[in-house]
């Protein structure tokens, strides 16, 4: 009984540490341009203007949709409602049941085991800073593992409910972003592995009827699940369609472009910047302690390899592609996690010096990453220097709302019968979200010819040139930071300007 | 005699680093000024330099800035007090703004947290002011927001307040909207006349930067004459 009480102590302890990491100044950090541009997709929804898959912008409806709901309780209908604790909810959400995942393994590799795993997943650097981020990874790692733990049930109980459990789990993660298929992909390579090791006389031929109808009936559901969300509760079913056209139309943006090594060195290699030693790696060392640990036993030895295998596939997937950006590894990185917690499997029958050691590197592993958590999320939360900071907003540009709204406020601009702003240039996200309040603003990729004529014209780096070229006479240049080395210029009208300076000159 | 001497510093900007110039000026004739030199450090660009687009910043520079000042200027606050609006600085030490060492890289600057932050330095008297230079960070390309420089005689600057710069355009800091342009950190500051002021304390203001949030010193020297 007492075992018992201390195990959910531990469980509600870590919830409570996870949702401290997750929620503590939610909003402190500026929002991305990842974040931005779903909180404009996320608008069509609770705007009630529907929602229409886009093959080649959009990932998965999966996460609009909970934020959708989390909007309305929050009383937010439109776009210019919208705040970023309602928009950033629904990720932390993610964040805490994936916290908690690892209940569902505690019946097969143990309890203190999975409290090992969930305390790596509540501590991890890189699941906290992005679960406190709009964006679809969060929610992948969390179907990711329910995902997982469905199938090991399947495998084990060949069930009927299972089998749809296990479908809708899949076609929900295909709904969350397209890439659950590297997943699905890393996850086949790792059975197979299992199957050769442990069944090598296997053959196709003697799998039994009813196991052909479970693969059907999980295949029917993840089929049905991903196409219902993707068509809008089958309103628009050309958004079916369009889920599987995305594979080939989908349109990354450039300058992502990294190198095979760039993961390994994100999270493995240590770096000192602004006072912090940068690291994942000592919950990477638990994993493979945690795979030395089950790799006798058949039982949780299966586990142990699959995860491990599952996290090498992953992540060779993941570095052949060009495209790298931080929050790709969130899913991989659960599976480590997970595998870390295995560490602890059958620890009664370590000596006492082995069992002191284990306890000593966990204690100081989740000691340093909740420091590492704090730091990435505290004052270098969109700094540059901060390795999970990731093309980050600057907190300059929080700036440009209100100082808009001065301008608009004076005399010289209210008897104006239009007070129009422009946007030039193309990289411009997340500036929508700042100029959200105010109704009349244009996006031009290029300077158009009627350019001197609107009040306020934010140019972007590239068309800066362009800009001062038509813009020398009649507008004044300021300076504002939008992201991390990505300064806008804002040319605001002479006489506006003039105005300006005349209220509280220094 | 003025476009002799202008020439003469432009040829004394292209020295070496190991050929350093004084950082005390000295007189090279009796008329009634002299052209403000003073140590320039190294080049040191970290990392792939980021360029900064923005065209009507002032002209990023070659050579050391020039100024004439005059003959008894000299160098006011080596190793003088400084205090801040931020009392724990993040990285280093406030007293590394006054200490002489202009290097870029580690261990060389202060960084201040983010938001208008000041620092002031204590002259110990009031002077004659002839120049404020000053050297935010150079070892990336960026540009300081809200650069403010300020001098006075009061240490709360509650009055008699004089403002040497401002491109704090939307008054960010709440002290006055500024007009002067943004600039490109490079390697040889930032020169702002002090226009002759009388005052024994200096406050620089700034509020983030284009690479950043944070607020960052290298050093601040202040010219001028003092009895």
């Amino acid at each position: 009984m007492r075992r018992k009480s201390l195990t959910w102590v531990g469980w509600i302890a870590l919830f409570f540490l996870a949702a401290w990491l997750r929620l503590n100044n939610l909003e402190s950090t500026p929002i991305h341009a990842d974040e931005a541009t779903g909180a404009k997709i996320l608008s069509q929804r609770i705007e009630g203007t529907g929602y229409n898959f886009d093959p080649k912008h959009y990932h998965g409806p999966f996460p609009s949709l909970v934020a959708e709901s989390i909007a309305r309780l929050s009383g937010e209908t439109s776009w210019v409602d919208l705040s970023l604790f309602t928009l950033r909810l629904g990720s932390v959400i993610a964040g805490l049941l994936t916290v908690m995942s690892p209940l569902l393994w505690a019946k097969t590799v143990g309890v203190v085991p999975a409290l090992a795993a969930a305390a790596c997943l509540a501590s991890s650097p890189l699941l906290v800073y992005y679960n406190r981020i709009y964006i679809h990874e969060s929610w992948l790692l969390l179907f990711g593992i329910i995902t997982l733990a469905a199938l090991h049930r399947l495998y084990a109980r060949k069930n009927l409910p299972m089998a749809i459990i296990s479908g809708i789990s899949i076609g929900l993660l295909f709904a969350i972003k397209e890439s659950f298929v590297l997943s699905i992909l890393a996850w086949a390579g790792s059975a197979t592995l299992l199957l050769v090791i442990h069944r090598p006389k296997l053959r196709l031929h003697r799998l039994r009827p009813q196991s052909l109808t479970l693969v059907f009936l999980l295949v029917l559901a993840s089929f049905c699940t991903s196409s219902y969300l993707y068509s809008d509760g089958f309103r628009n079913l050309q958004g079916i369609i369009d889920s599987c056209k995305t594979y080939i139309d989908y349109e990354t943006a450039p300058g992502h472009e990294k190198k095979f090594s760039y993961y390994l060195h994100f999270l493995l290699w240590p770096k000192k910047t602004v006072g912090t030693l940068w690291t994942e790696i000592t919950v990477f060392a638990l994993a493979a302690i945690g795979l030395w640990r089950t790799g006798k036993e058949r039982k949780s030895g299966s586990i142990g390899i699959f995860l491990a295998t599952a996290t090498l596939l992953h992540w060779i997937l993941y570095s052949c592609i060009a495209y790298k950006t931080p929050w790709l590894m969130l899913l991989p990185w659960g599976h480590v996690c997970l595998l870390a917690g295995l560490a602890f499997y059958n620890y009664q029958t370590l000596s006492l010096t082995q069992r002191r050691s284990l306890l000593l590197l966990f204690i100081g592993s989740i000691g340093w990453q909740i420091v590492q958590s704090r730091e990435a999320t505290g004052t270098y939360a969109n700094d540059e220097r901060n390795p999970y900071a990731y093309v980050a907003t600057s907190r300059d540009a929080r700036k440009i709302p209100e100082w808009i709204q001065q301008i608009q406020a004076l005399p010289e601009a209210s008897i104006r019968q239009n007070n129009r702003i422009a946007v030039i240039g193309k990289q411009y996200w997340p500036l929508p979200w700042f100029l959200r309040d105010f109704r009349e603003v244009e996006y031009h990729p290029i300077p158009n010819k009627s350019l001197a004529d609107y009040s306020i014209v934010f140019a972007l780096p590239e068309q800066n040139t362009a800009c001062d070229a038509r813009l020398d006479k009649s507008h004044d240049k300021f300076l504002k930071s939008l992201r991390s080395n990505v300064p806008v210029s804002i040319y605001l009208q002479k006489d506006l300007a003039k105005a300006w300076y005349q209220t509280n000159p220094q | 005699m003025l476009i002799s001497l202008l020439l003469l510093t432009a040829c004394s900007d292209t020295k070496k680093p190991d050929n350093k110039s004084s950082d005390v000026a000295k007189p090279e004739n009796d008329s009634q000024g002299l052209p403000l030199t003073t140590e320039i450090p190294e080049e040191l660009l970290e990392g792939t330099p980021q360029p900064i687009k923005v065209a009507n910043l002032e002209p990023v520079l070659n050579t050391a800035p020039s100024l004439i000042v005059d003959k008894d200027t000299r160098l006011l606050s080596r190793n003088k007090p400084v205090s801040g609006s931020d009392d724990f600085p993040i990285i280093g030490d406030l007293s590394y703004i006054t200490d002489g060492d202009k290097e870029a890289g580690e261990g060389y600057f202060v960084e201040l947290i983010d938001g208008p932050q000041w620092v002031q330095i204590d002259l110990g008297q009031t002077a004659r002011l002839s120049a404020v230079w000053i050297w935010h960070y150079h070892s990336q390309k960026r540009a300081y927001h809200d650069v403010i420089v300020q001098v006075s005689n009061n240490a709360d600057f509650n009055d008699s307040v004089i403002t040497l710069f401002n491109n704090d355009y939307d008054n960010t800091s709440g002290q006055g909207k500024g007009t002067d342009q943004p600039y490109v950190e490079t390697r040889f500051g930032k020169l702002i006349d002090a226009r002759s002021s009388e005052a024994r304390y200096v406050r620089l203001w700034s509020c983030g930067n284009t690479s950043n949030d944070m607020n960052h010193y290298i050093e601040v020297e202040v010219f001028g004459s003092a009895e």
